[in-house]
């Protein structure tokens, strides 16, 4: 069991880092240079990096209205994730707003190995849940090799950090 | 320990369609005009509707590039407008060349005889020629220009 990552944010603005817009679920983030993106479907965009590192940004919509149901819904999503996810070891969570309008942020980072052979084999994740008012709400999912822990978990933070949400067209 | 309900962010960000630029400025500026294709930014005064002077910033499309204009075209359009905006009043304190969201921003500082500093920086995007012009009165707000200069990213939508 590894301690806590750095809450510290990389510094995303440099030029080792690009900008992926995806137009359709009205985000931007900066992703570092090189990684590819694709976009699954029209909810999702995805970006994979070496070494299997990758994230995905998925826009839907909030269980409920209102923003009292995303504290107590990110007040409870860690001890659910520790209960419900096979293998699961919480290392920390996050809560940060967005500077694009109020956008409240969950960040969850853990370590996932449920034992299975696999190709993958355990992981360090990042899951971010983001809610941008009563009908607009983002779940990101990233997620490394363990063993590229230290180097990647880091970087995944950063991007969910960089997200800025753009103004449906008016 | 989480804060239940964290405090609002330090900046705010802005995206205008009408220029197709999204960037950040600290808590208290706000969009107070825009064309098809401007979006001015400016800290607005008590009165919740007159802008503070010395605190405006100016996007503006210049002009519109061709699909298929060259990396010369594109060079040479944000030299002409560098060389436009420096021959703008005032005195020059400072020209700079950056790079911001992998494009080439020409940046210029100008001293006015009325005590502001006009911050102006031209920039090309794949299809957009564009223009900052931003005013202020004292240093931190110039410090907000030039870092919201820095964290624009040329969405184009």
């Amino acid at each position: 069991m590894g301690g806590p990552v750095s809450t510290a944010s990389l510094e995303t603005a440099g030029p080792d880092w690009v900008s992926l817009t995806a137009a359709d679920l009205l985000v931007s983030m900066r992703v570092p240079r090189g990684w590819e993106a694709t976009a699954p479907d029209r909810t999702t965009i995805a970006a994979a990096g070496p070494d299997g590192v990758s994230l995905s940004v998925q826009r839907g919509v909030p269980e409920e209205p209102g923003h009292d149901w995303f504290v107590e819904f990110a007040r409870a999503v860690p001890a659910q994730l520790q209960d419900d996810v096979p293998g699961f070891e919480l290392i920390e969570t996050e809560r940060f707003r967005l500077s694009s309008a109020y956008a409240d942020v969950l960040l969850v980072a853990a370590r996932r190995d449920d034992g299975l052979t696999g190709a993958v084999g355990p992981t360090a994740q990042v899951q971010a849940y983001v809610w941008a008012g009563d009908r607009r709400m983002y779940v990101v999912a990233g997620s490394t090799p363990a063993v590229h822990e230290a180097r990647d978990l880091p970087v995944l933070r950063a991007v969910v950090h960089s997200l800025r949400l753009l103004p449906p067209r008016g | 320990m989480t804060d239940p309900d964290p405090a609002p962010a330090e900046l705010v960000h802005f995206y205008s369609y009408a220029t197709g630029v999204s960037l950040e400025l600290p808590v208290g500026f706000e969009q107070v005009a825009h064309d098809d294709g401007s979006a001015t930014y400016a800290v607005l005064g008590d009165d919740d509707v007159t802008p503070v002077p010395g605190t405006q910033l100016l996007v503006q499309v210049v002009a519109t590039l061709p699909d298929d204009a060259t990396d010369t075209d594109r060079d040479e359009a944000v030299d002409g407008l560098a060389t436009a905006l420096a021959d703008r009043p005032g005195t020059p304190v400072e020209q700079a060349e950056l790079q911001v969201d992998d494009e080439r921003v020409v940046l210029l500082t100008t001293r006015g005889d009325d005590a502001t500093t006009v911050l102006s920086a031209a920039a090309v995007t794949p299809h957009r020629l564009v223009s900052v012009t931003a005013v202020a009165r004292d240093g931190d707000v110039l410090a907000a220009h030039r870092a919201a200069v820095e964290s624009i990213r040329w969405v184009g939508l």
